[in-house]
């Protein structure tokens, strides 16, 4: 019995691999998108328009104060209602987009903080303006202490991901969940989903400790 | 759109919201100690010296911390009933947010075990304190001071994993927002005013935190 | 050059500047000197608008500094400025560090920015170390790195702020030796500092700073022969006997 359950498995495993190409997918294109909303919430955060610095703290907060799948509840129910009807795809992008965007910047202002303030009064002092200090001398000695942490969000945003089968998105924990009404061995089932995810994000992981390892040999201290 | 807002219907809710309240801080009491206990089991066994605990310790860590919750949750929900384990949904929740959590919490305290400068523990020893007393007097009043926070942090994390929760059928404090949604047509009262209750916990538990670290400021340095 | 007229400032129920009046003619060497926490920093780091002020006026070469319409890009093009802690972009050679205003702000093309750098760079000392990153630097020679950066844009008027105060005593007199060179050449300066010996040789004239406030100001001879006020009195012997 076992043995045929297996042997099914195994016939459906490319439909994991589609399931793997979705989770693929809206996880690349939320990081990208969320790290550049990061990085623009994470600059903003610093500016000197109290406006701006408090709007963008709400929302950061309102990211990371509730849960995900409230978050995704959210756009999949209540944008229809306000005229904006996004298939699954588009709802799952978007939400994961607002959801790693609050994530990483505060990230990016953790990182940014830790430029002393004699850089940024040098640079002033040079006459260069907010976004000339930004790009020339704040961010590039920035990036030295985002880039490990970056990485490592990155592997928890994907690992989020697995949230958006809620609202039929066919990512790899939904396809083992489809699997599982037919195949009843959920330790088989959801064994390979985890070993599919593992081989996304330990790679991922590697990279992030790599990154951690390797700036700490900076070129400009000896 | 606020005056559309229905408040009588939330109003009428409140019951359920607050059931849903209280349901959600129970189970992420009940997890957290789990996982507490869990992941100083894991962390003993990550710092032991005996590889073969070293190793399981080790593997149940990184399979964990590689895969999503989600999928560890469904992994039980499924897969248990195959090995002849009726356990309830609530039992099923419980045990994958304890050993989800109690994976992450092994490495936060054994950061904070090995954040100890080995210089004390010489200093003790030099001293003549015996092991249990470099334990009890150097050991653990700074590494319990030190992992508080991330502990804390992590807590935060559970109160938000516990959503997933929802998902199979466990009644909480998303589930109730669903309900309202699918007895009502009323998504934007229902989840909004389920991100609201966990707002309210987040911010709890982040005063908490912030108190917490202010006190360790008082303490005589160690 | 620069002029202060009832210039205050508070920070909070702190009365950091109390009404300050100060006049810095062009070529003129100004030293501010005084215990610490009398409001000496903050005075200078008025001058290119790195700190507000509360009230009063402050005048550089005709410009209202803290004037919201003034353009601050412009002004602190004029003014160069040198801090305790060198500030160098750490990740940027020296000659970088040089010419990333002239190259940003002036517009000026790459080549012309490090012709004039490498000028720059061989007027305080340091041209074989063009290359080198401020980590690889002693303290001196990052200092004199950062009075060139400070030169890069062709000031009208150089700030410093207690330059030295950071180094290891055997790199003082490198620094002290080119701001000497700028006081000679006929530079406008205003200098934040403890060198008495240095205040003595190069000032036109030395203005004591006490809680705040501008306690004396008189010619070097003056000051150190004939201090007329007593606390300035009693700052110069604890100075003065090392």
């Amino acid at each position: 019995m076992w043995l045929y359950y297996f042997n099914n498995l195994v016939a459906s495993f490319p439909f994991f691999l589609k399931g793997v190409w979705t989770t693929v997918i809206v996880s690349l294109l939320s990081l990208v998108g969320g790290t550049i909303l990061g990085f623009c919430i994470g600059i903003g955060r610093n500016s000197r328009i109290r406006v701006l610095r408090y709007s963008l703290a709400i929302y950061v907060d309102f990211m990371r104060g509730t849960p995900f799948l409230v978050q995704i509840f959210i756009v999949f129910f209540i944008f229809p209602e306000w005229g904006i009807q996004l298939e699954a795809f588009q709802a799952a992008v978007f939400s994961l987009t607002l959801y790693a965007g609050a994530y990483i910047s505060e990230i990016v202002a953790g990182g940014i903080s830790t430029i002393s303030p004699g850089q940024t009064e040098a640079a002033m002092s040079g006459g260069l303006n907010w976004f000339q200090r930004l790009w020339f001398v704040i961010m590039p000695q920035a990036l030295r202490p985002i880039l490990p942490p970056l990485v490592g969000q990155y592997v928890l945003l994907i690992k989020d991901s697995s949230v958006i089968s809620v609202i039929g998105l066919t990512d790899v924990t939904r396809v083992g969940w489809l699997t599982v009404q037919r195949i009843p061995e959920g330790l088989m089932v959801f064994g390979l989903v985890g070993i599919l995810y593992f081989s996304i994000c330990y790679p991922l992981i590697r990279l992030s400790n790599w990154f951690e390892k390797r700036l700490t040999i900076e070129k400009w201290t000896v | 759109m606020l005056e559309t807002f229905n408040f009588r219907v939330i109003i009428e809710y409140l019951p359920q919201f607050l059931l849903g309240l209280l349901a959600t801080t129970w189970i992420s009491l009940i997890s957290f100690m789990w996982a507490l206990f869990i992941g100083a089991l894991a962390c003993m066994g990550r710092l032991s010296h005996l590889r073969i605990l070293n190793v399981t310790a080790g593997i149940f860590i990184e399979a964990i911390r590689s895969t999503p919750l989600l999928a560890q949750l469904y992994f039980f929900y499924f897969g248990l009933p195959s090995l002849g384990l009726r356990l309830s949904e609530y039992q099923t929740g419980i045990l994958a947010l304890s050993l989800n959590s109690g994976a992450y919490m092994a490495e936060i305290l054994r950061a904070g075990v090995q954040s100890i400068d080995y210089g004390q523990i010489e200093a003790g020893m030099t001293s003549g304190l015996d092991y249990f007393q470099r334990l009890r007097y150097i050991i653990l009043p700074q590494a319990i001071g030190a992992t508080i926070p991330p502990l804390l942090g992590q807590t935060i994390v559970l109160v938000k994993d516990s959503a997933l929760l929802s998902l199979i059928s466990v009644f909480e404090l998303t589930r109730a927002g669903q309900l309202m949604n699918s007895e009502r047509f009323m998504p934007a009262e229902g989840f909004f005013t389920t991100a609201l209750f966990y707002l309210l916990m987040y911010h709890i538990l982040k005063t908490f935190s912030s108190w917490w670290r202010k006190k360790l400021i008082f303490r005589p340095a160690m | 050059m620069i002029q202060f007229t009832h210039v205050h400032k508070w920070f909070g129920k702190l009365h950091v500047l109390n009404d300050i009046n100060l006049t810095v003619s062009a070529g003129e060497v100004a030293v501010i000197c005084g215990p610490s926490g009398s409001g000496k920093s903050t005075l200078i780091r008025c001058i290119n608008k790195l700190e507000p002020i509360v009230s009063g006026e402050i005048l550089v070469d005709g410009i209202q500094v803290h004037d919201k319409h003034t353009s601050l890009t412009r002004l602190r093009a004029e003014i160069g400025f040198v801090f305790q802690q060198f500030n160098l972009y750490p990740h940027m050679t020296a000659l970088d560090n040089v010419t990333l205003a002239p190259m940003k702000v002036r517009k000026t093309s790459r080549k012309e920015a490090e012709e004039s750098g490498m000028i720059l760079l061989e007027k305080v000392g340091i041209q074989d170390k063009a290359k080198a990153y401020p980590a690889q630097l002693s303290g001196g020679q990052q200092q004199r790195v950062a009075i060139a950066r400070g030169l890069a844009m062709h000031p009208k008027i150089m700030l410093f702020d207690e330059p030295t105060s950071a180094l290891d005593p055997e790199m003082i007199n490198e620094v002290l030796d080119v701001m000497r060179k700028l006081a000679n050449e006929g530079m406008t300066m205003v200098v934040v500092t403890h060198e008495m010996g240095f205040a003595r040789e190069v000032s036109s004239h030395i203005i004591f700073m006490d809680q705040g406030q501008i306690v004396e100001v008189g010619t070097p001879t003056d000051f150190f022969e004939n201090p007329k006020n007593d606390r300035t009195r009693l700052f110069l012997s604890k100075i003065l006997t090392h």
